[in-house]
């Protein structure tokens, strides 16, 4: 490797970051005997799109789940801003300023659209008031009676979003929300985050749609059977699209 | 045509107000049950030792120390609701990860302690509850007569399960039960104790169970047993209504009393076992329960 290269390739890797809001170190997770992270490293800048790619089973949709706290176990470092949030119980981690959307989109079937809207507790001044929600989801106003389940899929999404924008929260954890819906929904959903960006939230989502994430993140983590075996900036990640399709499977 | 199929009508219905005040005494109980299986998915095999706690704290508070009534029906539930809410804090949160098994078996030992608890202190013949002052003596409703404090029996535990209801479904504690129902590490993820609504509601369905004690008192004899003999049918009905469904246990209450009442007056050798007969072919038929959501098993 020329000496050249070395320096581009050293530059999408070691390209100073903003400041980190979230800060992952070392951290392990297991449900029963079987370990499902090994030492997960990463880091969010604050005010930055993060994706993390990844085949199916890798550990994404665990990572997410580890710093919300509702895995059987694990160990390590969640830092949020500053904070540890590994020792918290699952309620005081949503108190400390996180929010996370399921890939299951969450939307309980005995609570009404304006029940599911209502339901996560306000945990810090500056979230989205109800009226402005609603402003931005004409759907979710023109349903609220309606049970939450009862939506479209693309309105359920929507609906999952907002209701963690209520909160207050400056942390988005996002797993898949372009997940089986329809390609207009899709760009949606891809305004709506852009939206977010530029209103100074910080977003690491999990996403397949590897387009999607390309016009949308700043930085992307790969996972693979529980690590981050690679990371590439926005540009990094163009130039490298085809070789990490085939990574992906996709 | 004062008969049908040859019984009186009064007869008919003085078994239909009887079967109704049973129905009562079940809605108030297996809405609780229901409520604590729903969102602890624990099978509390204490609810009629509570029950029977209830009645028994009641009797206590009124002969040692002349609380009254009507005080008793505000105290006592707050009481041993406590008491619900301390031994779920205290152990049966403990359980919460295993076998739910664990959680039947705790309860049931702790039905043996309190059972044995109140029989060493008082016996097991029972002690009286004077029906209160202002609840005394009957009305003459023209096709039947009908002992006040019974339809009292009546409209406070409807009052008490259409206050249970709207609390469940139509305030925002509600919504937090039901949400933690449904998924409870999500909700939890948002920043909703769960643990402490799991305490919640223990304690309430506690409350409820000796909320239908301080009823009871004045009807049946206070006795150590009175909670086993009734809490068998309000499982069974728990089952028919469909684990987990607040509505449906207590419309299904509500019609297992009357049914039972009508049994009686029809081929009153099967008024004991009609229940169950419901419950098998319910079962059978319809396993989730005649409410029962699906998935709810």
């Amino acid at each position: 490797m020329s000496v050249w290269h070395r320096l581009t390739w050293a530059a999408h890797r070691t390209q100073p970051m903003a400041e980190s809001l979230l800060q992952i170190k070392e951290l392990r997770a297991w449900y029963g005997p079987s370990q499902a992270l090994h030492g997960i490293e990463l880091d969010v800048p604050r005010g930055e799109i993060v994706t993390l790619l990844g085949r199916n089973g890798a550990g994404k949709s665990t990572l997410l789940k580890s710093v919300m706290g509702i895995v059987p176990r694990r160990s390590g470092s969640i830092r949020l801003d500053g904070r540890e949030l590994i020792d918290l119980p699952p309620h005081r981690i949503g108190h400390a300023g996180v929010a996370y959307c399921p890939d299951d989109r969450g939307i309980y079937a005995t609570l009404t659209v304006r029940e599911n809207l209502l339901l996560p507790p306000v945990v810090a001044p500056g979230g989205m008031s109800e009226a402005e929600l609603m402003g931005l989801f004409p759907n979710l106003e023109a349903r609220k009676r309606s049970a939450g389940t009862q939506l479209s899929g693309g309105e359920q999404q929507m609906l999952a979003i907002a209701r963690i924008l209520r909160t207050g929260a400056r942390v988005l954890l996002l797993d898949e929300p372009t997940e089986g819906l329809a390609p207009v929904i899709v760009e949606r959903i891809g305004d709506l985050l852009q939206q977010l960006k530029q209103r100074g939230y910080t977003i690491l989502l999990v996403e397949q749609n590897l387009q999607f994430a390309a016009e949308l993140a700043d930085r992307h983590y790969l996972v693979e059977t529980g690590r981050v075996v690679d990371h590439y900036d926005r540009a990094a990640l163009v130039s490298n699209l085809q070789q990490l399709a085939s990574r992906l499977g996709v | 045509m004062s008969e049908i199929f040859g019984m009186p009508l009064s007869v008919i219905a003085g078994q239909t107000m009887l079967g109704l005040v049973n129905g009562c005494f079940y809605a108030v109980l297996s809405l609780g049950l229901a409520l604590i299986f729903g969102l602890l998915r624990i099978v509390n095999f204490a609810h009629g030792a509570f029950f029977m706690a209830g009645a028994f704290v009641a009797w206590m508070l009124f002969h040692f120390f002349g609380v009254n009534y009507w005080w008793s029906m505000l105290l006592v539930p707050l009481m041993v609701g406590l008491v619900g809410a301390l031994f779920e804090r205290t152990m049966l949160s403990r359980l919460r990860r295993l076998d739910p098994i664990y959680g039947l078996l705790l309860t049931f030992g702790l039905v043996l302690v309190l059972e044995g608890g109140f029989r060493l202190l008082f016996g097991s013949s029972g002690k009286p509850y004077p029906v209160p002052d202002l609840l005394k003596g009957t009305v003459q409703l023209g096709f039947m007569v009908l002992p006040i404090y019974r339809g009292w029996v009546i409209v406070a535990a409807l009052i008490a399960c259409a206050l249970s209801w709207w609390v469940i479904e139509r305030t925002p504690l509600g919504a937090q039960l039901r949400a933690a129902t449904e998924k409870d590490a999500l909700t939890q993820s948002f920043g909703i104790n769960v643990p402490r609504l799991l305490t919640l509601t223990y304690g309430a369905g506690i409350g409820l169970a000796a909320f239908a004690g301080v009823l009871a008192a004045p009807i049946l004899h206070v006795n150590p047993s009175m909670g086993s003999d009734l809490v068998i049918v309000v499982f069974a009905i728990v089952v028919i209504g469909g684990m987990g469904s607040i509505f449906g246990s207590i419309v299904t209450a509500l019609g297992i009393g009357i049914i039972e009442g009508w049994t009686k007056v029809f081929y009153s050798e099967a008024s004991s076992t009609i229940i169950f007969v419901l419950m098998a072919m319910v079962l059978l038929l319809r396993p989730r329960g005649l409410f029962g959501r699906e998935g709810s098993s």
